[in-house]
């Protein structure tokens, strides 16, 4: 991007479906889906996404970056799973982020290998370990908070664009809680959002697959990617990590451009 | 005009319940980690076994 270019800006922020995962995985480079949505609005691409951002610091990069930023076009958040936290680091001047749960099963996962020696299980040292543990005592870990959480943040974003005149769409990445055998904590999540007053307040046009699960007739990125490719072999990088593939992006990259499209060209 | 919201997505809820989406997922052998025929098997397939095995602590804890 020119110091000096004209073009409008496409500002983005998300977790690993957004940023350059399969480059910090040293897979072969991917087109990601905003910089092909960015070629085709013939915009600048500003990507401020992490690999593992919670949505607290999805919002925060975000926000940060288009109020400051002159000659915006559009800004768009790729929620992620609401029962991550995060923190901004005044020492590294950056985000910390991760799911509590994940990292305590993680660390349970690992006890096999250090069976002989219980206390050598490094995962189990981690400060994030210590501190997710601290949230599952203290009960502050759990999925209503984080649904309600991030529904504020949902509807603090597009509030501040709706009052700042600036275009914006959103949409939820992965699926906003955690892959189960069972699907109760689906059925809990739909329950619990139905329940809630933002229901009413999102705008769903400009959130794309609002209310993000199907089971109540909205989508997220991966329940989209599965309807349509439904053994996971088309649109993921493999069976064994289902991030988007070149493809993948390709076609978030589609749903977005439709979706501004019809939103924002002038009739 | 809320209620009748409401009362559509617990509608949409309910029938999801009915029919549960399936995701067409292959059933894949998972080997114990200490398993002789787990050491067998060539590296690449060993990594996707953890990788597997991983996952399905996830899911079902």
């Amino acid at each position: 991007m020119s110091l000096f270019s004209k073009r409008k800006k496409l500002i983005v922020s998300g977790c690993s479906y957004t940023d350059n995962y399969a480059a910090q995985q040293s897979l072969e480079e991917i087109p990601l889906w905003s910089e092909v949505l960015a070629e085709r609005l013939d915009m600048d691409c500003i990507n401020v996404g992490k690999s593992a951002a919670g949505n607290k610091a999805i919002f925060g990069t975000l926000t940060d970056k288009m109020l400051t930023e002159k000659n915006v076009g559009l800004v768009i958040p790729m929620w992620s799973e609401v029962q991550r936290v995060s923190y901004y680091s005044e020492k590294s001047n950056d985000w910390k982020s991760w799911h509590p749960e994940r990292e305590i099963l993680n660390a349970d996962w690992h006890d096999k290998f250090y069976e002989e020696n219980k206390d050598g299980n490094p995962h189990k040292k981690e400060p994030r370990y210590h501190l997710s543990m601290e949230l599952r005592k203290n009960n502050l870990d759990n999925m209503t908070s984080g649904i309600n959480d991030s529904l504020r943040l949902y509807f603090s974003f597009q509030s501040i664009c709706e009052a700042s005149s600036i275009p914006y769409l959103q949409i939820q990445g992965p699926l906003p809680i955690m892959g189960k055998k069972d699907n109760k904590n689906r059925i809990d999540f739909c329950k619990h959002i139905i329940k809630t007053p933002y229901i009413q307040f999102m705008d769903d046009k400009k959130f794309l697959g609002w209310p993000t699960m199907p089971e109540i007739g909205g989508f997220n990125v991966d329940s989209f990617l599965d309807d349509i490719d439904k053994d996971r072999t088309k649109y993921r990088i493999d069976d064994g990590d289902t991030h988007p593939n070149a493809e993948g992006h390709s076609i978030i990259s589609d749903i977005l451009y439709d979706a501004y499209k019809k939103n924002y060209s002038k009739k | 005009m809320m209620h009748i919201k409401r009362i559509i997505l617990k509608s949409k809820l309910y029938l999801s319940t009915l029919f549960v989406r399936k995701l067409s997922q292959k059933e894949d052998i998972i080997y114990q980690l200490n398993d002789p025929e787990f050491k067998k098997l060539p590296k690449e397939e060993q990594a996707k076994q953890v990788q597997l095995d991983w996952k399905r602590f996830m899911e079902e804890n």
